[in-house]
């Protein structure tokens, strides 16, 4: 019995060693066979489209001139810059911003390579600036005489307001001091670094108002 | 810009104060309550006239920080009671020009240097710079200043408002940072003559703590 056993141990070890022998053996030339065939078939499928592209662009109908097969890139561009900022909403001249809710910049979800991005710099400078909800705001070069333009209060001007304006407009109801001074202390927020008049302020962010 | 932010070109110390002061003097409007022509306007007063509050009265300079003051200035405690909102201190030549002969106007160390609206390059005049630079600049109505020799009417003139420096003796100079005894005021900006009187109004009186205004009793 012992015999039998042990023999048949043997063979089960044959076995085993000649299929990883074959496995060994033939392993190799199926990958030789696969990269010739791979090889083959693209250079042939790169011949069969050039043909195919050639014929678009030097065909004789008009309408194989279309730039679809030319200019996907171009294609791609255009499509992704009416996606980010409408038309109509771009400057004339990229620095005079107003805002404008039909503007709003539409989220993209397409992912856009570097080199489309860069083509695409100036687009993506003016989907960058967001309008809303609130006006971007810079000192504007072009303006010398009004770098500082003071926003309304509640849509009231506030600007030059004489202490009898402001009394009237708080006895009709118009204005509360609370917001007289939120948009006193805006303004200081707006000029501060440009002219620091105020070395100390009375801090609202500690106040339940906030 | 908290507590411990002692960057002179930003906010030094927080003071949760002024919204309440403000919903307060609301709310003292709605129940028809008005304390003066300035019920509820905010304003400005230099860093060396004290507040009794949250804010600090340095003078500009970081040797006072700390200091705490016995008690508001007269003409601030005049203010209060006129329903007045003190938004902050406003930025000053350090000490009231009694820094340097010689030094940039308008410069403090906690304050930084503070700049004409007009022209960021020239010399924005002082010591009240920051007093007349706020008015000038939209920040308030009105604000005060002090004048011991030019301090209220040259920063007045170079910002184009109104600075009124008082006769010696009409406006109280008790907790203010002294320099002269003799000329010392306390003045008053406005961006019309109007806003600048009817700061003027609420802030002269007899103070028994300054002997120089009883000359008003006559």
């Amino acid at each position: 019995m012992g015999k039998v056993l042990q023999r048949k141990q043997e063979e089960k070890r044959q076995r085993r060693g000649t299929v990883s022998r074959l496995v060994n053996r033939y392993l190799y030339l199926l990958l030789l066979l696969s990269t010739i065939v791979t090889t083959v078939l693209s250079s042939v499928l790169a011949f069969l489209s050039s043909i195919a592209s050639t014929d678009l662009v030097h065909g004789p109908s008009p309408q194989s001139r279309t730039p679809r097969l030319r200019t996907p890139v171009a294609l791609k561009l255009n499509h992704g810059r009416m996606s980010l900022v409408r038309p109509g909403c771009l400057p004339p001249n990229g620095s005079a911003f107003r805002t404008a809710h039909h503007c709003d910049i539409q989220p993209t979800h397409r992912r856009t390579s570097t080199t489309q991005w860069n083509a695409n710099a100036s687009n993506l400078a003016a989907s960058e600036i967001l309008l809303n909800p609130f006006p971007y705001y810079f000192p504007d070069q072009n303006e010398p005489a009004n770098l500082f333009p003071m926003p309304q209060c509640n849509g009231i001007k506030l600007e030059e307001a004489t202490i009898d304006q402001l009394q009237e407009y708080m006895s009709q109801g118009k204005l509360t001091s609370v917001q007289l001074v939120m948009c006193y202390m805006q303004r200081e927020f707006q000029t501060r670094e440009y002219i620091k008049y105020v070395s100390q302020q009375s801090h609202p962010l500690r106040t339940p108002f906030y | 810009m908290d507590d411990a932010d002692l960057n002179p070109s930003s906010v030094v110390q927080l003071n949760p104060d002024v919204l309440n002061i403000a919903s307060t003097l609301d709310s003292e409007r709605t129940h028809g309550q008005i304390r003066s022509p300035l019920h509820g306007i905010p304003f400005l007063i230099k860093d060396n006239i004290a507040s009794k509050d949250k804010l600090e009265t340095t003078a500009g300079s970081f040797a006072l920080l700390g200091s705490i003051v016995p008690r508001d200035a007269f003409v601030v405690s005049k203010l209060r009671q006129a329903g007045v909102i003190l938004l902050g201190k406003a930025t000053l030549s350090e000490w009231a020009d009694m820094r340097s002969n010689n030094y940039s106007e308008g410069y403090s160390a906690r304050g930084g240097q503070a700049r004409s609206s007009y022209n960021f390059t020239v010399n924005p005049g002082g010591s009240s710079t920051g007093s007349a630079i706020a008015v000038a600049n939209n920040v308030v109505t009105f604000a005060l200043g002090s004048e011991t020799d030019g301090s209220v009417i040259n920063p007045a003139e170079r910002n184009a408002i109104v600075g009124i420096k008082p006769t010696v003796g009409l406006t109280s100079r008790a907790g203010v940072v002294p320099e002269r005894i003799h000329q010392d005021t306390v003045g008053c900006f406005g961006r019309t003559v109007q806003d600048a009187v009817y700061a003027l109004d609420a802030i002269y009186g007899v103070d028994p703590r300054d002997n120089y205004t009883s000359a008003q009793m006559g």
